[in-house]
This record gives C-alpha cells, sequence and structure tokens, in this order.
C-alpha cells in the first residue's frame, strides 16, 4: 500500500494528522534522504525509547549507529528499487535502556517521492514483535525437549485419524518398527508388522475396548522391519468429534522388548525354582530366630509336618511341638551355632499327630537384612525318612556282608579303579600277620608276597588295571610263621554305568595243599611212565626180534599174533606218551626245544611214517610254496601234531581211502592242512573238540578209542609256539584241520 | 670186546645183546656198577650202550666219566632213556648218539651201525658184519 501525503495540505493539516500519528499503536517516523528524522510517533519513541527532543533533526546512523549496517543496504536497496521493503520478524540489536538486545520488528520502509518523482522521505512503519518472536521460541524449544524426552525414553507419539486412518507420529516410531527416519509410514503398514497372533488377541480387542472406554492400550510383539522380534507398549487416548463420534486418538508407544525379555525370564526362573522344590520335594519356611515362631511355611513344609494348609489352623510352635524328644538338644545347638555362623543344618526326627515319627532335614540362613524388624530363620524342610530308611538298610546289608568277607576263611580284597587296594577282610591279617594301614600303603600288599614273584605279580596286576580285564595269579603268601603257601588269586573288575571301573573285588584262594597234590600226581605219573616204559620197551624189543627171526615163517598164526602184540604195544606207548603229556601241560612243565629245521622235510617223513604203518589210506600231499620253508619250533612237538592230524584223520574216516594234506605260506605263516573225508563234526562239537578228554562219536554211538586228549595237546604245543589251530567241519562230509606256524624271521 | 650194554634191568640187556648178536657184533652186558668197572678193566669197548637212569648208578656219570679220560674218551657213548627231554641231555654231557625206549630194534641196529663205521682208526678191525 502506498502512503500518499499531499504536499499541499501538509502544512494545513499538520497538527490533524500529528494527532493521528502520535495515537497509532505502531511506530512511525520519517527520516529524509539525508537520514535526518523529520517526525516521530509516540509509539515509535517508546520503541526506540527516546524522546521527540532526543530525535528530531537528528542523523538516523548518528543516534543508531549500531544499525547502520543492516539498515543502510536496505535503504540503498529501496532507493534503488523504488519498493517498500517488509521486514518480518526482522532482528535488531538494539541498546535499550543501556542494555543491548535483540528486538524483533515487523518493519515497513516505504520510500516516498516528490511530486517530481524525487525521493522525499523514508516512513518507516515499525511494529514490535520482540514478546511474540520469543513465546514462539519458547513453544518451539518446549516441542524440542518434549521430543528429546520422549526419545530418550524410548517413545514415540503419534496422533491417528480414525476418519482415514492418516498417522503422524515422532521419529522415533519409524526405529521402533526398524525404519529409516525419512521413510513414510501408513497405519496399514504398521499393522502388518504386529505378530497375527497378537493382533488378533490383543490389539483389536484392545482397540474395541478404547472405543468404549476411550483408553486404548497393550503389549504386544511386532517383528520388525529387520525381522527382529520386539515387544511394544502402546497408551493412547480417543478424542470424539462436537458429535460424540470418535474422531482422533492421540498416543505413545514404547520398545518394551528388553523389559520384557526379563519378565520372561524372571517367570522362566521363578517356574524353574517351582519346579526344583516340587521336584526336590522341599518345602519353604521362614521362622522368627527369636520365638522360632512360624510365620511364612509353604504349604509342603505344612504337609510334611503332617498337617492340612487348606482346612486346618497351624500352632505356630509347629516345629517344637513335632520334634522328636531325642533330638530337642541337637536342634537347640545348630540354632545357636546358626547364630554365629549363619547357616542352620539339622537332621532329627519328628512325631506327628498320628503317632507316626519321620526324618526330616533343614537348611536354612539366618536374615538380618537391614529393614527387617526381627532376625529370621529362611530354610527348607525335606522328609528324609526313605532316605534314613535306605541309609539303615545299607549299613545293615553294608555289615552284613563285612561281617561275610571276615568271616570266611579265604582272603578278600577290593581295589580301585587305579588298582590301589583299599580293603583286605579279616583273614589276611589272620594268615599274615600283617599290619592292616601298613598293608593299604602304596606297595605295601607286596610285603604278602613271595620276594621272587613280587615284581612279576605287581605286571599282571597293572596289566589287568589298565586293560580292565580280569586278573588271574598264582603265587606264594607268607604266613605269620615266614612260611610260603601257593594261593590262587582272582580279581574282577566292577563297572558303573558308563562302562568305568568302580572297582576290583579280589579273592586269594588257598592252594598250597591241592598245588602239592597235583605235583605228588604229577611225580606219580612221571614215575610211574617211566616205569611202565621198561617192560614196553622188553616185549617191543622182543616182539620184534622174534618177527625178526620168525616173520617169514608158515605158521600164520605165530606172524598175525607177532604182529598184533607189536601193535597193540605201540597204541599202549603212545597213550603212555599222551598220559605223560597231559599231566605236563597241567603242571605248566611241557618242555620245548626250539630248532630252525624244514618243515617241507617233516611233513614229508612224517606222511611217510604214517604212510608205513596205515594202508588204508593214500595220503596226497601238495606243496603250495616253491622254496623250502623253515620254522623254529620244536621238532619232535610239530612232529606229535601232525602225527595226530594224520592219525584222527584216518581214524575218524574210516570209509573213505584218502586224506589231504596241503602246505602253503600265508601272511608269514607257514599252514599245513589235513583234510580227511569222514564222519565230520557239527557246529556243537566243533566247540569241544579242543577240550580235554573229548572224543567225537560216529554215527550209532560208534566210539573211537583214545583218551581224547590228543587235540588238547596239539592246541597247547600251537599256543607255545604262537601258532594256530583251526578246523572246518561238515557232518558226514569230512574235516579240515589246520595249523599255523610263524616262519622263522617272525622270532 | 666190540659192544658193552649197560642197564640196571637184565631183561633189557639180555634183549639189546640178542638183537646185536643176531646182526653179528660182539656184545656184552652188565647190570651194576661193580660188573660194569670189571668188564671195563678187563678190556676196552669200542661202544657202550648205556641207560640213563639206573639204580644206584647213573649213565650221565658214566659217560662223563668215559668221556673225560682220556684212555677212554675214543669210546663211543650211546644214551638210552625212557624220559622224553633225555635226548636233550646227549649233547650237554658228550654222548655220541641217543635211543629212546621202548625203540625199534631196526632203529637200534642203524644207529649202532652208524656209530662203528663212521670213526676212521676203527676201520679194518674185526667187524664182522
Amino acid at each position: 500500500m502506498e502512503a500518499n501525503f499531499p504536499h499541499n495540505h501538509l502544512l494545513l493539516k499538520e497538527h490533524v494528522l500529528g494527532n493521528v500519528m502520535q495515537k497509532t499503536p505502531f511506530g512511525f517516523s520519517l527520516v529524509n534522504e539525508d537520514y535526518i528524522f523529520e517526525y516521530a510517533n509516540a509509539a515509535w519513541l517508546d520503541i526506540a525509547q527516546k524522546t521527540s527532543e532526543e530525535v528530531i533533526g537528528k542523523n538516523m546512523f548518528e543516534l543508531f549507529p549500531e544499525t547502520e549496517d543492516q539498515l543502510l543496504s536496505i535503504f540503498d536497496n529501496v532507493k534503488k528499487t523504488k519498493q517498500p521493503f517488509y521486514a518480518p520478524e526482522h532482528s535488531v540489536r538494539l541498546k535499550r535502556g543501556g542494555v543491548m538486545q535483540d528486538v524483533y520488528f515487523n518493519f515497513v520502509y516505504q520510500p516516498i517521492y516528490s511530486d517530481t518523482g524525487d525521493l522525499q522521505y523514508f516512513a518507516t512503519v515499525v511494529v514490535e514483535v520482540t514478546d511474540l518472536v520469543g513465546i514462539r521460541s519458547k513453544i518451539r524449544d518446549e516441542e524440542e525437549r518434549l521430543r528429546l524426552a520422549t526419545e530418550s525414553s524410548h517413545t514415540a507419539t503419534w496422533d491417528l485419524n480414525l476418519k482415514n486412518s492418516e498417522i503422524f507420529h515422532s521419529p522415533y516410531l519409524n526405529k521402533i518398527f526398524g525404519y529409516d527416519e525419512e521413510e513414510k509410514l501408513t497405519h496399514a503398514k504398521l499393522l502388518t508388522h504386529l505378530v497375527d497372533e497378537d493382533r488378533v488377541n490383543i490389539v483389536e480387542k484392545a482397540f474395541k475396548k478404547a472405543l468404549k472406554t476411550g483408553k486404548y492400550q497393550y503389549e504386544a510383539r511386532i517383528v520388525d522391519k529387520n525381522g527382529e522380534l520386539k515387544w511394544i507398549f502402546t497408551n493412547g487416548k480417543i478424542f470424539n468429534d462436537s458429535s460424540g463420534e470418535p474422531r482422533r486418538m492421540v498416543g505413545v508407544m514404547q520398545n518394551i522388548t528388553s523389559r520384557k525379555n526379563n519378565e520372561i525370564l524372571l517367570q522362566k526362573s521363578h517356574h524353574q525354582l517351582n519346579t526344583a522344590l516340587e521336584a526336590t520335594k522341599l518345602g519353604r519356611f521362614d521362622m522368627d530366630y527369636e520365638t522360632q515362631q512360624k510365620y511364612n511355611f509353604s504349604p509342603r513344609s505344612l504337609a510334611i509336618l503332617g498337617y492340612d494348609p487348606e482346612t486346618e489352623t497351624i500352632p505356630s510352635n509347629v516345629f517344637e511341638k513335632h520334634i522328636h524328644p531325642d533330638f530337642a538338644a541337637a536342634r537347640s545347638e545348630a540354632l545357636k551355632r546358626a547364630k554365629e555362623t549363619g547357616d542352620l543344618f539339622y537332621q532329627c526326627k519328628i512325631i506327628l499327630r498320628s503317632g507316626e515319627v519321620k526324618w526330616i532335614e533343614i537348611y536354612g540362613r539366618l536374615m538380618k537384612n537391614v529393614g527387617e524388624p526381627r532376625p529370621y530363620i529362611s530354610g527348607t524342610i525335606r522328609d528324609i525318612t526313605t532316605l534314613k530308611e535306605y541309609e539303615k538298610n545299607i549299613k545293615e546289608s553294608e555289615e552284613k556282608y563285612r561281617f561275610l568277607a571276615d568271616a570266611i576263611p579265604q582272603i578278600v580284597w577290593l581295589a580301585e579303579s587305579d588298582g590301589s587296594l583299599t580293603y583286605f577282610n579279616q583273614a589276611t591279617m589272620d594268615y599274615s600277620g600283617l599290619n592292616y594301614k601298613k598293608m593299604l600303603e602304596v606297595d605295601g600288599w607286596l610285603d604278602l608276597i613271595h620276594p621272587d614273584e613280587r615284581w612279576e605279580n605287581k605286571r599282571r596286576w597293572l596289566q589287568s588295571v589298565s586293560q580292565k580285564i580280569p586278573y588271574f595269579n598264582e603265587h606264594r603268601f607268607r604266613n605269620k610263621n615266614g612260611e610260603y603257601r601257593w594261593f590262587l588269586s582272582r580279581a574282577i573288575p566292577h563297572f558303573d554305568e558308563y562302562g568305568n571301573v568302580d572297582k576290583w573285588v579280589g579273592t586269594s584262594t588257598d592252594i598250597d595243599d591241592m598245588k602239592k597234590q597235583d605235583q605228588h600226581k604229577s611225580d606219580f605219573i612221571k614215575i610211574a611212565n617211566h616205569e611202565l616204559k621198561t617192560p614196553v620197551t622188553t616185549i617191543k624189543g622182543y616182539v620184534q626180534l622174534l618177527k625178526k627171526m620168525r616173520g617169514d615163517s608158515e605158521d600164520k598164526f605165530l606172524v598175525n599174533t607177532l604182529n598184533t602184540i607189536e601193535n597193540q604195544i605201540n597204541k599202549l606207548n603212545g597213550l603212555m606218551g599222551d598220559l605223560l603229556d597231559i599231566s605236563r601241560i597241567e603242571s605248566g612243565q611241557l618242555p620245548l626245544h626250539k630248532n630252525v629245521f624244514s618243515l617241507v622235510k617233516l611233513v614229508t617223513e612224517t606222511i611217510e611214517d604214517i604212510k608205513a604203518a596205515h594202508s588204508t589210506h593214500k595220503i596226497n600231499f601238495e606243496l603250495q610254496h616253491i622254496s623250502d620253508i623253515e620254522v623254529l619250533a620244536d621238532k619232535h612237538r610239530i612232529n606229535q601234531v601232525l602225527n595226530n592230524l594224520l592219525t584222527n584223520a584216518i581214524k575218524y574216516s574210516p570209509n573213505a581211502t584218502k586224506v589231504d594234506v596241503e602246505l602253503l605260506v600265508e601272511d608269514n605263516y607257514a599252514v599245513v592242512s589235513v583234510r580227511d573225508y569222514g564222519i565230520g563234526m557239527d557246529a556243537e562239537e566243533l566247540t569241544k573238540i579242543f577240550e580235554r578228554f573229548y572224543r567225537v562219536s560216529g554215527k550209532d554211538e560208534v566210539t573211537f578209542p583214545g583218551f581224547g586228549i590228543g587235540l588238547f595237546i596239539v592246541k597247547d604245543i600251537m599256543d607255545r609256539h604262537n601258532g594256530k589251530i583251526w578246523v572246518e567241519s561238515e557232518k558226514n562230509k569230512g574235516s579240515k584241520f589246520c595249523f599255523a606256524l610263524p616262519l622263522k624271521e617272525k622270532f | 670186546m666190540k659192544i658193552l650194554v649197560v642197564d640196571d634191568n637184565k631183561d633189557i640187556c639180555m634183549l639189546i645183546q640178542s638183537i646185536l648178536l643176531a646182526d653179528g657184533y660182539d656184545v656184552e652186558s652188565c647190570c651194576n656198577p661193580a660188573e660194569y668197572k670189571e668188564k671195563l678193566a678187563k678190556s676196552k669197548p669200542e661202544l657202550i650202550i648205556t641207560d640213563m637212569l639206573m639204580s644206584g648208578f647213573d649213565g650221565r656219570t658214566l659217560t662223563k666219566d668215559l668221556k673225560r679220560n682220556a684212555k677212554t674218551a675214543d669210546i663211543k657213548v650211546m644214551l638210552m632213556s625212557a624220559h622224553p627231554d633225555a635226548m636233550q641231555i646227549c649233547d650237554e654231557i658228550g654222548a655220541d648218539a641217543f635211543l629212546g625206549k621202548p625203540f625199534e630194534i631196526d632203529d637200534l641196529v642203524e644207529k649202532v651201525e652208524t656209530l662203528l663205521t663212521e670213526t676212521p682208526e676203527l676201520n679194518g678191525t674185526e667187524q664182522i658184519k
């Protein structure tokens, strides 16, 4: 708007205008082109806090030098463009009342031109808006503070238009839902983040409720944009429009994930504690330490004491009332101790109202917390009646077995999994006269054993312990008179459920008399054998001599008789040899005299010998090896083995006409096999043939002569050569016996 | 005298004597220490066949004594025994051969023949066979 002051009437109407100007509520001044004030109304003077005398006729920039920088350019610009300059809420630094201030004005600088078009005045209209600006900036500050407050408390604010679902919200809402701040969110989009179950069960229900009550509140789970599961809490309020219809809802939203997780953890541990209490059948109680009155007993603890907490009133001195008199002193002692140490523990018997006696166990802690009026004991109570009975049974049973162990004449001992001995029965002490404690020291038990056998004994024991295999040993124990007797010791490992040895149970049996008898028997057989051989030698010799002299006689009876006598005397000699062998095997006295020899030669020679004695069978020998086969073995014994297998093959194949022998080399072993086509054996028989005194039966219980010890001796001979012996057989088809000896290089 | 048989069992002495006589050897026998000493002093045999274990008499000591004495060391000794491990003892005491009891007469004859023929200085003596 252009103010127009007609020059001609100026002087005439000066006083009228002056009055008007003076009273207008905005500041008005006129400066001429030289910036000299020609007029200023009261309002202007008030703003500038100057008097009319101080202003009129003065240069503007001399009067307000601080404004020169800001205003001079504006005026220049107005001069140039001839356009008025509007400056709303223009900040000017002014000294008012001697104080430099930021003052805000709405300015209008209006150029006024003369009729000739020359610039005559700058009219300044000014309204101070410092207060208005101040208020607005305060509001802004408040808003900022609120924003900071809500965001730092992880709270978003929102404002939902219920008519068109338009939502306004603070940027923090983006953060809760995992969006960047600049991303635009819609109400519909936000709803998709709710966990389906919670949207149906919680949010939609809360919304319905809010429509009725005006209050909107829920806790629910969302899956944010990044897939993270979060808990949110919303609290809002509904605003109705003038017609009472819900128009908008305003509220806050918080991310309560960590709180919620803690709550869940707490719930879990609470649940666990309850489960533990339940599982261990523990009752809980709090009790006044001084008066021993109960004030917080869990139902289970009352049940242990024989009360039904739901229907009965419980006497306050419930412990004292039921404690078994035998344990009253022990309990007082435990309580006294609790005062010193803070911990309460005792086991005692209680007598219930029914007369039933129970064992209970009390664990507690004396609580002397600040803020608690009196010290009290917080603890647990457990019914240990069955445990006590079990303990009692175990103790009785343990005593029974200990008595048993002590009563038997055998030596009984126990050892730990590492082989250290931890127990000897009374018989051990009675026999040895040794000190029990000393026996239990490291290697203390070795004192009992004959010095010649100590090292071997320890070696075998440690071997059994490390391999977890049963221990067997024959050794001499010294009795209290210093004499040694032979004992057979055996120990068996006892395994726990994980297969570890948890202890060894050992026994040592006096076998001295048996051993002596065995020696006598063995000596007797040796002597008897030797003595019997003299008449056998004589008979055999004379028969052969007779045959030599009369073998070509016409007297068939004489010849046959001589042959029969010779055969039988050879058999007798063989049986005597077997008997001696078995006796020596049993006493471990069968000696081996090893030499290197050709197995090929031995097999060939043995077959020749057998052929000479048995004309019924053809013996085929197949050598499956090019070069000679040498072994280091007892030639006589290997001959015995092969001889035995060949005579067996002939003996057990009465209807066959051949026996096949094979010799080959396999995996550093020389393997000899003897195959017959005889009666064979079934699986059950196969398991027994290497046992002593076992004989295979033929059809119709036909038995074959012999002691049934040949294969037992054969097996022992092979074992002692680190060899192997095995058999394949089929009933009524025949058998194939094989033995294998390590080749010479292996020794 | 060629061969002297030493055994405390007369029957065995007789048997061996008979077998070797039948083969044409000059054989004498004795069955106690006194008789043995007497026969040995009378004439030196080429071969002594002795049992190992005899009552009051030990074939091993006998053998060792013979082999230790320079005058008798060249006499061949064949040790006889029914003991199953006696063969091993032979080498230890220096006996020249072993005969297990009971024996095959062919085996005895073969061993005697071997012992009496293998010694060069004895060749050409009064061997009947």
